[in-house]
């Protein structure tokens, strides 16, 4: 379904017709852009890598800059001069094994995240060379024309139709209206994410001594 | 980023429904937002911060705490007298003393730091002394010859800068010997007390001229925490971490914790007050400032004093300097104040966003993460008793809010589920240091 299909929906759906018109097009519109990015961080399903110019002797690199005003969640980063992949590690592991580790320098082996958006690698370079692939997830462009397509699989552009009806019935105050809206709207929201995080499951060749039940022939 | 007038309309065009604040006027919806935001800082870890203790030796620019109240009116101080400025000592019967006990020779009295506070209400500037003598701004005679600070004293009117006087938020002290608060301890309730300190600017100590005038340059175990923190995380001195320790068991290791100075390798939160942090041990060596050989006005432009490292460009302000962490919620701006880890502490700590106390304040949040705020300011309205209460829908509300403030934890301790394979073990392990040494359960105490 594009961005017109989904609008076409939600307003049949509320059943406005003719001149009893309570929710403007603009609201419609803002509903399912509203769904497109509850659904969007809901599953994490926008995934993306960066190249981030390593700084010299740079403590943390905040990933709102780095990534985008969308951004989301840090995943894998992997250092282009050692062709390694850095090792996630928090602070207290560090302070655990040295405690001068901040005083080590060098080609980056470890990232550590703080807060919600600083993404530190370690040990911290000395010179301003070298680049970090950094795998994030973010939000998707909002849907703009008629024509945009959610950037999902079609199965679940329907939860953006029950989001939308949510939002609206409920500023409405048609309570009973919206929770079933909302129902339909977990449903999707489910399905998307189990299909994100195991979509390639059913690929996966079984390992020796592994268990097999459960996966399809 | 989101306004809280953003925020504000967003609920009631998207939540609530009331467009024109029939049922719920601006100042609830307002109030649940910046409710929901404290929150949401509270209760996960998502504004990661960090200060700097900057340990020196203790300056005063106030003479009492209330005084931070009005700080926009000590920007500018106008002299229109004759007075020096300086001072010495804070109370008359001092000069009573020998000049031995005064460290130097008599250089006036004064109890307030600013004219305008000669206009206040005696009772909460001075404990005990009925008069006021001041204002003073200045501790030694070498400060009105030096460069530092401009000719005072003329009597004509003129505006001083907060550069020349330390800077307003420099301290507040309103003792400058520690004897004082024994010989006064009987006439003067010790809560009033605020100090010692004997110099009104930090370039005192930092260009040396602490020891021409014969002052004590030792440094506090105690420490003020901003008033924004909502949790410490990590306290680190000369780039090394430090131990959180409790009050209790210190007493048993080591009696003297609260004065034996040397290097820090520990601090407690405890008995010293919500603000208060006190580093074991006692820090000997103050910490290693920047000095900028440049002009000390505008925006930083040089940056030759912090490193070797080539400029990029020639125009505008330095944009990312090396070592350094863009300290506070702004993320625009040039930097303003570079701070050295050596022989410094610095506090990591979690802490409240930037304050939404007026419809143009932007929310520190991204804009994604700025919404949930929404959901939570739609449960409480539709809660309230009265006109437009919808209990279930509140409640719906609710559990939305309950869903993002799972997923931001989640997202917060995600870094932990990207785990790598390193052949060998699980790669994220490493090896654990032994406990600190602790003295058995039942020392000191008779086991019967």
């Amino acid at each position: 379904m594009n961005f017109a299909a989904i609008r076409r929906e939600v307003v049949r759906r509320l059943a406005e017709n003719g001149t009893r018109v309570f929710f403007s097009s603009d609201d419609v519109d803002d509903a399912i852009q509203a769904g497109y990015m509850e659904l969007s961080d809901a599953t994490e399903w926008h995934e993306g890598h960066v190249d981030v110019d390593l700084l010299t002797d740079r403590p943390y690199y905040d990933c709102r800059s780095v990534v985008g005003a969308g951004f989301l969640a840090i995943r894998q980063a992997f250092d282009y001069q050692t062709n390694r992949w850095l090792l996630p590690t928090s602070v207290r592991q560090f302070d655990a094994h040295d405690r001068r580790w901040e005083r080590v320098t060098g080609e980056p082996q470890r990232m550590l995240f703080r807060g919600l958006w600083w993404v530190g690698y370690w040990p911290r370079i000395q010179s301003q060379t070298g680049r970090i692939k950094q795998y994030y997830v973010d939000l998707p462009a909002p849907l703009e024309h008629d024509e945009d397509v959610p950037g999902f699989p079609d199965t679940f552009h329907y939860g953006l139709v029950d989001y939308a009806l949510t939002e609206l019935w409920a500023s409405d105050g048609e309570t009973a209206f919206a929770l079933a809206a909302w129902q339909g709207y977990l449903e999707t929201e489910a399905k998307l994410a189990a299909w994100v995080q195991r979509r390639a499951q059913a690929a996966r060749r079984p390992s020796m001594g592994a268990i097999t039940r459960g996966l399809p022939c | 980023m989101l306004t809280l007038d953003d925020l504000r309309t967003i609920v009631r065009r998207r939540r609530l429904g009331d467009l024109t604040g029939a049922i719920w006027p601006d100042e609830e919806i307002d109030l649940q937002l910046v409710n929901a935001y404290q929150a949401l800082a509270n209760d996960q870890h998502v504004f990661f911060d960090w200060v700097y203790l900057d340990l020196r030796p203790r300056t005063l620019t106030l003479t009492q705490a209330w005084e931070l109240d009005h700080v926009s009116t000590l920007l500018m101080v106008v002299i229109t007298s004759t007075a020096s400025g300086l001072f010495g000592e804070t109370q008359r019967w001092e000069r009573q003393l020998p000049a031995a006990r005064l460290g130097g020779t008599d250089t006036g009295v004064a109890q307030y730091t600013a004219a305008f506070e000669a206009d206040h209400d005696p009772g909460p500037i001075v404990p005990f002394a009925p008069l006021l003598d001041g204002p003073g701004w200045f501790t030694n005679p070498f400060e009105a010859d030096n460069g530092h600070v401009a000719t005072l004293g003329r009597p004509t009117t003129r505006v001083v800068r907060r550069d020349q006087i330390g800077g307003v938020t420099d301290g507040v002290a309103n003792y400058t010997a520690a004897w004082e608060r024994e010989l006064a301890r009987d006439v003067a309730d010790d809560r009033d007390w605020s100090g010692p300190a004997t110099s009104t600017a930090p370039w005192e100590f930092t260009d040396g001229f602490a020891s021409r005038a014969l002052v004590d340059t030792s440094l506090s175990a105690l420490y003020e925490l901003p008033d924004t923190l909502t949790d410490l995380v990590r306290v680190t001195w000369d780039k090394r971490g430090t131990d959180a320790l409790e009050a209790h068991p210190m007493q048993g290791v080591d009696s003297r914790y609260e004065i034996t100075q040397g290097e820090v390798y520990g601090f407690l939160w405890e008995k010293d007050g919500l603000r208060t942090l006190r580093l074991v041990r006692v820090p000997g060596v103050a910490a290693d400032t920047i000095t900028v050989s440049a002009d000390t006005y505008g925006v930083m432009r040089g940056v030759t004093d912090l490193t070797a490292d080539t400029v990029s460009g020639s125009w505008g302000g330095p944009r990312c300097i090396p070592g350094q962490h863009p300290i506070g919620g702004g993320t625009y701006g040039a930097g303003r104040r570079p701070y050295l880890d050596t022989h410094n502490v610095r506090v990591e700590h979690f802490r409240h966003g930037t304050p939404l106390d007026h419809g143009e304040a932007v929310c520190e949040l991204p804009d994604r993460y700025a919404v949930y705020l929404v959901d939570y300011a739609a449960w409480k309205c539709l809660l309230r008793n009265g006109p437009g209460q919808d209990v279930v829908l509140a409640e719906h509300f609710h559990q939305r809010w309950i869903r993002n403030t799972a997923r931001v934890a989640q997202r917060i301790d995600g870094v932990d589920r990207e785990e790598t394979i390193v052949l060998g073990g699980d790669g994220v392990a490493l090896t654990t240091r032994p406990p600190r040494p602790k003295l058995p359960w039942a020392y000191g105490s008779v086991v019967k």
